[in-house]
């Protein structure tokens, strides 16, 4: 029997039926074990992002030092397991140029596009996981997924630009059934074969796509740039269609899981505990078996309104209610609040680099870059965002490391991701954000 | 051996040039400055590492603790004869509040819809008519240090001496507010602090420019200048406000320019009937004219070019209430700080000190200061006239605190009770509504905490709703008006 990539183990896993990829073998590999041997076809990069609301406390989450070897802070200490992929990235500025600082946005948007935010709510361009989509995702089913923690789809820090914003799935069982659910086939399948329905899809567009040139004659140059920017729809969607017409490449050793069960998905902590892994496995399945190259996951929204049961006030309101401890030289409760949302960043880089792919994980194939609103909620203070980056982007970029910002935009972190990437991009952000220094110490 | 003889020599002569005293040079000089740092100047009378709560010199109980838990709102609430035993219970604890999405921000708008109605009946928004509930009792400062200004020349009156030891020192409002929790602390004072960082990221910027014809600390005959800048606040590497950077001042409603005498680097100036000044916030609504009467201003430079001072004199204590009340909601910022609106509005009326009214002698002036420290900055006029940008939508919000504003005037001056007028979420409204809508028993809280006189058709901020109108061409964003004096409000509205 010959054994390639699809082949699949297909069996009963507790009373449910379940498909095993056969683990990326080395046979599949070439001599690197970093590119399919039989097509040289890298093993792609993805990128994830990860949304955490009102910061982190300074002096609990600044190393002391700068570079390799820092010690842990008490903040970082649950993301410990990973810090040899992790680089971490303290003391960045948003800076909000002629605009007012946004209370719980100024950062996102800031964090999110490189630019500071002229309006209260709205991104000024397509948020980062998009520009990096619309290079890396051809070829996926879906061009990004998006996934909250608590509920809410509004909870989405995934935009094309402006007020809206692409809806998150609010559920483990919602995101399954968008990944795995109707439509999905899987692409180990032996039998699969190219949908019908976006067959029909695809040759309605290209009956539109041939009338183009005749469309654009005898039209003033305002309205040919308005058409323009229709047929450039048009043509990403093409290419969506185009790409779910073929086989994916898959490469990762996973299991579809069967459903989960529907689940209360709102702030309180344990019901955020349980949803966040099932969220990440799912996010990195997907990514994985190239569903998707861009995965989004938040735990809420900015001021977030998680709260441990019992705790009348929760998370956001005791940023501003609890007093500094004037020992401590910190708010006790709210530096709790922070360690729980990175162990919840941490839940999610266990299940990217849980899965091993090739000659690493899928997280030493991904960046996954995780960005907040304030830096002291309290004041809705933003300069020094707490930013970090996982993974070596499939050994583009150094990890490990500790920079210190010194005030630096937080443009500088997303411009060095794209370089991370392998993108074609020079400079990124605008107004005083807008820079051409990636940190370069950090790419390979 | 020449050079060796005038190097031995010239310290020498260095030493006795400084050491000679120095004629007044008649060459004109000019100093400018933004400030870095600026909030009332309360003094803190306690150890930095005390809690909130610890005694201090300035605040023997420590800070105020209103609506920080149940026994404290329970108190708030007991004030009210009118509420039952359950209603107050519920309040407290409302009935299956765990089965609701959001509970932390079920109990906050129950309880901030409770609070801004105590009335001495049902259905009075009490932070619009805050005579109409019962003085909550706020504690004040009983120390004898106070940071500021002897207004009014008498050594016998404020009660205060300044940490020089120089008496007579009137700060009122200090002892009124000074032990309010979001005002007191260096480290745990939250509105303080986060006036100071919205100032610094960009909300306003606040330039100060000195000049003469003598020696820049020793001049006679000197003149400052303070206003307004539309240059946002530069920061260096750090995050500090950077020196040296070039501000264009403003000649607005809040421009100021002052007589002032120099002695070894103290500025002093001229105290004026009225001082215009921005006044502090942390919201762009809150922004606008400070309007001291008897204003002065002082500050001292330091040996690194920087400076900190005073600015002081009387302020409306109306406008003071409606600047701190209304920057958000009264409960918001009340049950979020453990502030009591209320309390404070029966503290000013307390401590009023100045600006009596000629018919009725009742004080509407209250005795303050601002804390200022300023770094060196180039201040220079605006090559073509300037403004303060300001966004479209703080006009219509700055609009519709004007509106609060004069509804609570009304109300004060004429102890007739004031609706809730339109664009303002006072009173929690929709906010309760909207926030305990999956909550079981939210019937019992729409029944018994209704807000009586508000529209249903209102958005988030409290507007009515509105037809969808053609678009119109957008106006110039301006902070402040060349042209328009601001409104302020006087002791004779």
């Amino acid at each position: 029997m010959k054994l390639n990539r699809r082949f699949l183990l297909r069996g009963m896993f507790q009373g449910s039926a379940a498909t095993m990829m056969v683990p990326f073998l080395d046979c599949f590999l070439d001599s690197k074990g970093q590119a399919l041997a039989a097509t040289g076809q890298k093993i792609p990069t993805r990128f994830n992002t990860f949304f955490f609301g009102l910061g982190l406390t300074t002096s609990l989450w600044v190393p002391k030092t700068t570079g390799q070897n820092y010690e842990t802070t008490v903040q970082l200490k649950p993301l410990e397991a990973y810090k040899k992929k992790l680089n971490v990235f303290s003391g960045m500025r948003v800076m909000v140029d002629d605009n007012p600082n946004y209370q719980h946005w100024s950062g996102v948007a800031a964090c999110a596009t490189g630019i500071p935010p002229t309006k209260n709510a709205q991104f000024d361009s397509k948020t980062i996981d998009q520009q990096v989509a619309d290079v890396i995702a051809r070829g996926s089913r879906f061009k990004s997924v998006t996934a909250t923690c608590s509920g809410d789809p509004k909870h989405s820090y995934s935009s094309l630009g402006g007020a809206n914003t692409i809806p998150a799935e609010t559920s483990p069982l919602a995101l399954y059934t968008k990944l795995f659910g109707p439509g999905f086939q899987d692409p180990s399948s032996s039998d699969w074969k190219p949908d019908p329905q976006v067959m029909l899809q695809q040759s309605v567009l290209s009956a539109v796509a041939d009338n183009r040139k005749r469309a654009m004659m005898n039209l003033g140059s305002a309205d040919k740039a308005r058409l323009d920017q229709y047929f450039t729809s048009v043509r990403e969607t093409e290419l969506q269609l185009a790409a779910e017409l073929q086989r994916p490449e898959v490469v990762a050793k996973v299991a579809i899981p069967t459903a989960p069960e529907e689940m209360i998905a709102n702030y309180a902590l344990p019901n955020v505990q349980k949803i966040t892994p099932l969220m990440a496995r799912l996010g990195a399945i997907a990514l994985a078996t190239d569903q998707t190259r861009v995965f989004n996951l938040s735990i809420a929204e900015p001021g977030s309104n998680m709260y441990v049961p019992g705790d009348p006030l929760g998370y956001h309101v005791t940023t501003h209610m609890e007093a500094i401890d004037p020992v401590l030289g910190y708010q006790p409760r709210v530096s709790e609040y922070n360690i729980y949302t990175m162990e919840l960043f941490a839940m999610l880089l266990k299940e990217l680099d849980g899965i091993q792919e090739g000659d690493g994980t899928l997280l030493d194939h991904s960046l996954v870059f995780a960005f907040s609103d304030q830096s002291f909620a309290k004041t809705h203070a933003v300069d020094g965002i707490p930013m970090l980056v996982a993974g070596s982007a499939s050994g583009r970029m150094k990890t490990g490391f500790h920079i210190a910002g010194a005030s630096n935009p937080v443009s500088r972190v997303g411009l060095t991701l794209q370089k991370g990437l392998g993108m074609a991009v020079d400079s990124w952000g605008a107004g005083s954000m807008e820079t051409r220094s990636a940190y370069t110490e950090l790419l390979a | 051996m020449g050079m060796q003889k005038f190097f031995l020599v010239s310290p020498l002569a260095v030493v006795m040039i400084v050491a000679l005293p120095q004629p007044a040079s008649a060459a004109p000089w000019t100093r400018g400055y933004v400030v870095s740092t600026y909030g009332f100047a309360f003094h803190y009378g306690a150890k930095p590492s005390a809690a909130p709560t610890d005694p201090g010199a300035d605040c023997p109980k420590g800070s105020a603790q209103h609506f920080s838990d149940e026994v404290h709102m329970r108190k708030a609430l007991e004030q009210q004869p009118w509420r039952s035993k359950l209603e107050i219970e519920n309040i407290l604890r409302p009935p299956e509040i765990d089965k609701a999405r959001l509970p932390t921000y079920v109990r906050f708008y129950i309880w901030g819809r409770a609070v801004s109605y105590r009335g001495w009946k049902k259905g009075i928004e009490t932070y619009i008519n805050p005579f109409a509930a019962p003085d909550p009792g706020q504690p004040q400062v009983t120390g004898k240090i106070s940071d500021g200004f002897n207004l009014d020349g008498n050594v016998q009156t404020g009660g205060f001496a300044n940490r020089d030891g120089e008496r007579g020192i009137d700060n009122a409002l200090y002892r009124a507010w000074g032990c309010d929790a979001p005002f007191r602390g260096p480290a745990t004072a939250t509105l303080d602090l986060r006036q100071n960082v919205q100032m610094q990221e960009g909300l306003y910027t606040v330039v100060i420019r000195v000049s003469g014809n003598k020696d820049p600390m020793n001049d006679d005959n000197a003149t400052v200048e303070i206003g307004y800048s539309p240059d946002k606040i530069v920061k260096d590497a750090q995050g500090n406000v950077a020196p040296d950077y070039s501000y264009r001042i403003v000649k607005s409603e809040q421009y100021t320019k002052l007589n002032a005498k120099i002695k070894n680097g103290v500025v002093d100036t001229e105290q004026v009937g009225q001082l215009h000044v921005p006044r502090t916030g942390w919201f762009p609504r809150q922004m606008g004219d400070a309007n001291f009467r008897q204003g002065r201003f002082s500050m001292k430079i330091a040996a690194d070019g920087t400076v900190s001072g005073f600015v002081g004199g009387y302020r409306d204590w109306r406008d003071l209430y409606i600047e701190n009340t209304f920057a958000q909601t009264g409960a918001e910022q009340g049950i979020r700080d453990y502030e009591d609106a209320v309390a404070m509005y029966y503290a000013l009326q307390r401590n009023a000190d100045g600006l009596p009214d000629p018919k009725t002698g009742q004080k509407f002036g209250i005795s303050m200061a601002y804390r200022i420290s300023a770094v060196p900055a180039r201040v220079i006029d605006p090559a073509k006239p300037a403004s303060v940008r300001r966004l479209d939508e703080d006009n219509r919000r700055q609009k519709a605190f004007e509106n609060l504003r004069v509804t609570v005037l009304k109300a004060l001056s004429t102890k007739i009770i004031q609706p809730v007028p339109p664009g303002t979420g006072e009173g929690q409204f929709p906010a309760m509504e909207r926030t305990i809508a999956d909550l079981p028993s939210k019937d019992f809280f729409l029944k018994t905490l209704d807000a009586p006189g508000r529209l249903e058709d209102v958005d988030s901020s409290g507007n009515p709703l509105e037809k969808p109108q053609p678009a119109q061409k957008s106006q110039p964003e301006r902070q402040v008006n060349n042209n328009n004096r601001a409104i302020v409000a006087t002791s004779q509205q």
